[in-house]
């Protein structure tokens, strides 16, 4: 029985080696990109655009709208790392229907190297945003005896966004 | 142990190229595209209220001739009026006057005319009294007319018969006739006129004129 995409080896040299879940990845990733081309290739500023374009500009527009509504400044920095983030997972979930299809998202391999991602993105923002001191007081809000419990939350997002993406959706 | 940390590895490596990829492929067009979009709706949208702005100032425009226009077509049917009146009135002046001229004139047309008639009445009826006296039935023809009061002393006036065999003079207050021989038909105004009590002496020319008959 298999219970990961890793197990699934197609190439090994030592210890480089070629899994279902790398594979996988790449195909998403190709196919993302392909499609991505594709799409964007004529684009229209006009009022009349395609309905792929349509479907892009709202999944663009909806995140942003969602990172503005938490109350976060100027979206178009974290734009990028999260609308990759939703697609990836999204991908990678809805191509499931395809036959012989493993998702990589079903690999904890893959959801550990997103957390991973994440746990270094968050304090890059925060310093990017707040500055150095300015982050690293952030720990001690609102008082210093939080300080622990902020450094255990950072740790713990890590590890529940792994186990939520692996167990939760595939 | 389900973690294989090489793939952890390499899904964090195809992770990032992932984003790199999106954000050349896929975000930055897409931004670029609403951006483009958002500017030219924005554009349009001060275009069309320039132009709303613009309509409304030549509607505003357009009213204020509008009411010139009217006010001096106005002026100018009121000036006309009054012209038109005035000439009228002028000409309905002249025309009265004119009519006042005509009437004038038929009036005094009217009285010459009454007084010349009256005069040829006079005349007619004192020659219809006067023929009666006279023999008409003498030889020859008569001619009758009137002298005038230059060649009549005593006002009244007298009758100047021609006949053919010569100039019988009679006045309605003598009772003779004088015949006249002269041919000299232009000295007519130089008979003088003689009183009953010298009806005897007629003179013409210097030249006595016999009476031919007692009427």
């Amino acid at each position: 029985m298999r219970l990961s995409p890793d197990q699934l080896i197609f190439w090994q040299y030592g210890w480089f080696h070629l899994n279902a879940t790398i594979v996988f990845t790449w195909a998403i990733m190709l196919y993302m990109a392909i499609g991505a081309m594709l799409i964007t290739r004529r684009l229209s500023t006009n009022h009349q655009r395609s309905g792929w374009q349509n479907l892009l500009e709202i999944v663009v527009v909806g995140i942003e709208k969602q990172i503005s509504d938490i109350g976060l400044k100027d979206p178009q920095k974290y734009i990028g790392f999260l609308r990759t983030l939703f697609l990836f997972v999204a991908f990678s979930s809805l191509c499931t229907v395809i036959p012989y299809y493993e998702p990589p998202t079903g690999s904890l391999s893959t959801t550990v190297g997103l957390a991973l991602c994440v746990f270094v993105a968050v304090p890059m923002f925060g310093i990017e945003a707040q500055g150095v001191g300015g982050y690293l007081k952030s720990y001690i809000e609102p008082t210093v005896i939080m300080l622990p419990f902020n450094i255990i939350s950072e740790v713990s997002r890590t590890l529940a966004l792994a186990v939520r993406i692996r167990f939760g959706i595939i | 142990m389900l973690i294989d940390w090489f793939t952890v590895a390499a899904q964090v490596i195809n992770f990032l190229v992932l984003v790199w990829l999106m954000k050349r492929f896929l975000y930055g067009p897409i931004i670029h595209a609403i951006d483009e979009r958002e500017k030219k709706i924005a554009a349009e949208l001060a275009d069309a209220n320039a132009k709303r702005e613009e309509a409304k100032k030549e509607r505003e425009d357009f009213v204020t001739k509008n009411a010139v226009l009217d006010q001096q077509r106005a002026n100018l049917m009121n000036k006309a009026k009054s012209d038109a009146e005035r000439l009228s009135k002028q000409l309905c002046d002249k025309a009265r006057q004119a009519a006042d001229d005509i009437t004038k004139k038929r009036q005094e047309a009217l009285k010459n005319y009454a007084r010349n008639l009256n005069q040829a009445l006079k005349h007619l009826l004192h020659s219809l009294t006067a023929s009666r006296t006279f023999d008409t039935s003498a030889k020859g023809s008569w001619r009758w007319f009137a002298y005038g009061a230059s060649s009549h002393r005593n006002g009244s006036a007298g009758y100047l018969g021609l006949h053919s065999d010569g100039l019988k003079f009679r006045s309605p207050t003598d009772r003779y006739i004088y015949h006249h021989r002269c041919s000299n038909w232009g000295c007519c105004q130089r008979l003088t006129w003689v009183s009953p009590s010298r009806a005897s002496v007629v003179k013409h020319n210097g030249r006595p004129i016999e009476p031919s008959r007692v009427i």
